[in-house]
């Protein structure tokens, strides 16, 4: 019995005098690790990570800009004023060139009593102002065209007359795709100025 | 030998890039908030918002920056770096935020939409200050409360 809690001893003495043998051979971490002001850097970071994530996500939905397309249809259009293979929202230019362009008729043989109509800024997103007017009445308010098309519902045979309410800079450069003929009208006025597009059914 | 070159890629992240994001980032919330918020304010029309965009930029350098640890040795080196650099994005984003809501309300020429973005844009901008001051009060960016730094 003795015998037995003198070993239980030992063993309790070696095993104690065992453990700081092993801290003092293990080098000593307490400075290496992470301060508190570390850790809050490395904790700040991952909701500053989520954040920009967001903010880009939100900023490339906001911003609508598109590239300048430099194809051989884009050329033509940019001589023409039209183009009937080009998408509704193509950007031609980088920039604003004045051009003060003329109405239009536009002759389609579209049954339908209504059509749509697109329109944007083919030019830089320069703060260009326009409102429509579908037989003299406003189709709603002044609203800044972008690059990316809006899309107002016009009757099929009518008059629509876009009016320019500011010129963000350069002339105020606007484009409208009418879906009752499939043709984009690549247009421009002054501040002030109005285009009137007659469309008339075969 | 480590150590010199892991200095040398600290001091060639902050001076090349970090020292200059945020130099970046404070003209941009100056830029934000008296050319952009206060141009579309007087004129009522509305302009391309890109204080968005400059938020990811900075936030993703800052990010970096906490996230690796050669890059963070300029936090300690010049502790008031930190707070600076966290209160700057956090204004930043707040006046970007406002700044979109603005273009996007301004977007359309109406009286009625103009004075619900303004209001809109002004309860935002006290709620997002608000948050910022309630989340500093609890943690605050006092640097001398930390017994070490690194």
């Amino acid at each position: 019995m003795e015998n037995n809690e003198r070993k239980n001893e030992h063993t309790l003495e070696n095993h104690r005098e065992y453990i700081p043998d092993i801290a003092q051979g293990m080098p000593d971490h307490s400075h290496e690790a992470a301060s508190p002001f570390t850790k809050r850097i490395i904790k700040e970071a991952v909701p500053l990570l989520l954040a920009s994530m967001l903010a880009i996500i939100f900023g490339m939905m906001s911003h609508s800009g598109h590239a300048v397309n430099k194809s051989s249809d884009a050329k033509a259009a940019l001589e023409t004023h039209m183009s009937t293979t080009l998408p509704a929202g193509t950007r031609l230019l980088s920039k604003d060139e004045h051009y003060a362009g003329g109405d239009m008729t536009i002759t389609h043989k579209d049954s339908a009593a209504k059509t749509k109509l697109y329109i944007w800024d083919y030019a830089a997103e320069d703060g260009d102002y326009v409102q429509i007017f579908v037989d003299g009445a406003p189709l709603g308010e002044p609203f800044m065209i972008k690059n990316t098309p809006v899309a107002l519902t016009v009757p099929a045979v009518g008059e629509v007359k876009v009016v320019g309410t500011r010129d963000g800079g350069g002339g105020i450069t606007y484009a409208v795709y009418y879906e009752s003929d499939q043709t984009t009208y690549f247009n421009g006025m002054n501040q002030g100025g109005s285009n009137v597009y007659t469309l008339l059914r075969e | 030998m480590k150590e010199r070159i892991l200095n040398f890629m600290a001091g060639l992240w902050f001076f090349g890039i970090l020292m200059w994001a945020l130099l970046f980032g404070v003209l941009a919330l100056l830029m934000i908030s008296f050319c952009d918020i206060a141009g579309m304010l007087n004129s009522g029309f509305s302009k391309s918002a890109i204080g968005l965009i400059v938020c990811f930029l900075l936030g993703m350098i800052l990010t970096l920056t906490g996230a690796i640890p050669v890059f963070r040795k300029c936090y300690y080196k010049l502790p008031w770096l930190y707070p600076f650099s966290m209160m700057l994005s956090m204004d930043l984003f707040i006046v970007s935020i406002a700044e979109t809501i603005l273009a996007k309300g301004f977007s359309v020429i109406s009286t009625p939409r103009h004075t619900i973005t303004i209001a809109v844009m002004v309860v935002q901008l006290i709620v997002c200050r608000l948050a910022m001051c309630a989340y500093l009060k609890k943690y605050p960016m006092a640097i001398h409360q930390y017994d070490r730094l690194e």
